[in-house]
């Protein structure tokens, strides 16, 4: 299925969100994840279902000011 | 002397907030932190391409420079981007500390004010211990202190331009009206005279970044914060005078040498 990740158009052949998160090559101790606007905790990965055009966002530490 | 003071549960006892973005290298940004004896840093989150390895090491050395650690919401536009980023932040960076910035102004980056009390309200409901970036306005600066939040900073000048304090007026009201929160200016800071000011104003402390990241020595311009914000702090502890309209000779008049009386 097709959804949005970081903003990009991905085709992704799992729907589970860890499952996703793995076949997409991130390490999940160094992000967090937000779908459609709504923060999902770590704790909750590997219940969470993505639908077609879910949009993830995929966010990692970095400077700030 | 000690001149600790408390933000939120924690007890600090530098008045320098100092941001990690713009550095010339990791190197020279642990410099600084060093040199400006900070102990809060900000940070943020930004997307991730997968086996980037993004900024894990950047973070990873921050880290273990052991200090508390404060993230922002830079970029977020609306209460709901900013809320959903807070909690992002809580769980990656650990902590509920969340400096809160969303921008209503692309040319000037000012805050959106009225997302921000939406979003503040949110987010200490929820636990976190927000510091809400906003501009002067003595209303909404009570109104954010009325929801709760214990530090509000307003911006000195937008961010990066190093103008320094643009409205003093507005800013001495502020403490003046506001006693029972921290006040931190955060924002348009270009050198060490401008956080003397802040400081001799009776704010509690200034956050900084451009100015410190992208001059050409940023550790010895920390270093020059630092005495800045001490200086400035210990002026205003000192209880100083009284701007007057005329002169007042500091040497005793009594007594002066060569002087004559004259008759008229």
């Amino acid at each position: 299925m097709r959804i949005l990740v970081n903003g990009e158009q991905v085709s992704v052949d799992k729907s589970n969100l860890s499952e996703i998160l793995d076949q997409l090559g991130y390490q999940p101790e160094d992000i967090v994840v937000a779908r459609n606007l709504e923060f999902i905790p770590r704790a909750h990965w590997d219940d969470c279902i993505v639908n077609e055009q879910d949009s993830l966002d995929i966010l990692a530490a970095m400077f700030g000011g | 002397m000690p001149d600790s003071w408390q933000v939120y549960d924690v007890e600090l006892q530098s008045r320098l907030f100092l941001g990690t973005a713009q550095y010339p290298s990791p190197a020279i940004m642990q410099e600084a932190i060093e040199a400006s004896g900070a102990q809060v840093l900000t940070t943020s989150l930004r997307r991730q391409a997968p086996n980037s390895g993004g900024g894990q090491k950047w973070w990873q050395q921050l880290r273990e420079l052991s200090r508390q650690i404060l993230p922002n919401t830079a970029g977020c536009r609306t209460a709901k981007e900013a809320v959903t980023l807070a909690h992002m932040a809580r769980e990656l960076f650990q902590t509920d500390w969340i400096k809160l910035e969303i921008t209503g102004d692309d040319y000037n980056l000012q805050p959106n004010l009225l997302e921000l009390l939406s979003a503040t309200e949110q987010l200490h409901n929820e636990g976190f211990k927000v510091f809400a970036y906003t501009t002067e306005d003595l209303v909404i600066c009570k109104r954010i202190r009325d929801l709760g939040c214990q530090v509000i900073m307003p911006w000195g000048a937008p961010i990066g331009t190093g103008k320094g304090l643009l409205n003093p007026y507005a800013l001495k009201t502020l403490r003046e009206r506001l006693h029972d929160v921290n006040l931190v200016v955060d924002a348009g800071i270009g050198l060490p005279s401008h956080v003397a000011q802040v400081m001799e104003l009776g704010f509690d402390g200034v956050l900084l970044n451009t100015s410190v990241a992208r001059c050409d020595d940023p550790a010895k311009m920390a270093k020059a914060m630092h005495h800045a914000s001490v200086a400035g702090r210990l002026a205003y502890l000192s209880g100083a005078i009284s701007e007057r309209e005329t002169a007042v000779a500091s040497t005793p008049v009594i007594g002066t040498p060569f002087w004559q009386s004259k008759e008229n």
